[in-house]
């Protein structure tokens, strides 16, 4: 593939991270565009693919990081996410505090990340999280925020940021859980 | 008996389990964690998956296209 064609390829992954962090799709045209010209004004020394994309995207999760901050305060989330996640969450659990049914190991997790199929999956478990809770988690984990600035970005909380990364990180793992480990058993 | 000398439930220690991704667990109830560790394979594992989630979604975006 050529420069220009790999470059063209990441257009639309690009943008859907943008998309999902920024919640603006002008904002996030704007932040994949300055990544693609500063990957164009840069080509040489990338030895494969990956490392290419590892690059790219490191390039734009710098770039969403300077938008988010200098937005500020500007948006906000509604820190609970009603009843029925609660109740979802709830339901993992006796009244006891023991697993309703205990999750299973997972085997071999480490193999799954050299698989493309892996990654498709997360991505597909991360969209099923509500809008605000996927924002919230890809803030702390793909963009390796400290709690603290996203409660003071997002102006909630750290008791609510710290329940909503609890309740994303557990649909997470049962979403994962269920479409890639399960399956595979 | 003091709260922090009380044993871990499952629904407690996975609450736990996050904050600890997050850096916000004290000494206390670190050594709740260890302790329930111990007795509770389901709980180590759950531990170990969303360590491996953690690393798994920091790649996101990295990998080689269709």
């Amino acid at each position: 593939m050529s420069l220009h064609a790999e470059i063209a390829a990441l257009h639309q992954p690009l943008l859907r991270f943008a998309r999902m962090q920024l919640r603006n799709d002008s904002l996030a045209e704007d932040v994949v565009s300055e990544t693609l010209l500063a990957l164009l004004e840069k080509p040489e020394g990338f030895e494969g693919r990956s490392a290419y994309r590892t690059y790219a995207t490191g390039i734009l999760k710098f770039k969403i990081i300077d938008v988010l901050r200098k937005r500020g305060r500007e948006v906000h989330i509604e820190p609970f996410e009603g009843e029925s996640m609660d109740d979802a969450l709830d339901a993992l659990f006796a009244a006891d505090g023991h697993w309703q049914e205990a999750p299973p190991a997972w085997a071999e997790p480490e193999r799954s990340l050299e698989q493309r199929q892996f990654f498709d999956m997360l991505q597909l478990c991360v969209d099923r999280l509500s809008p605000k809770l996927a924002r919230i988690f890809m803030m702390r984990e793909w963009l390796e925020r400290e709690v603290d600035d996203i409660c003071g970005e997002l102006d909630i909380t750290a008791n609510n940021c710290h329940v909503m990364l609890y309740r994303a990180r557990m649909q997470l793992r049962g979403c994962v859980s269920l479409n890639w480990f399960e399956d595979k058993a | 008996m003091n709260e922090a000398d009380r044993d871990l439930d499952c629904h407690i220690a996975s609450r736990l389990i996050s904050d600890a991704l997050d850096d916000v667990v004290s000494d206390a109830d670190r050594e709740r964690m260890r302790r329930h560790f111990v007795i509770c394979k389901t709980c180590r594992d759950v531990s170990q998956q969303m360590d491996f989630l953690r690393r798994a979604v920091r790649r996101m975006g990295n990998e080689v296209p269709h």
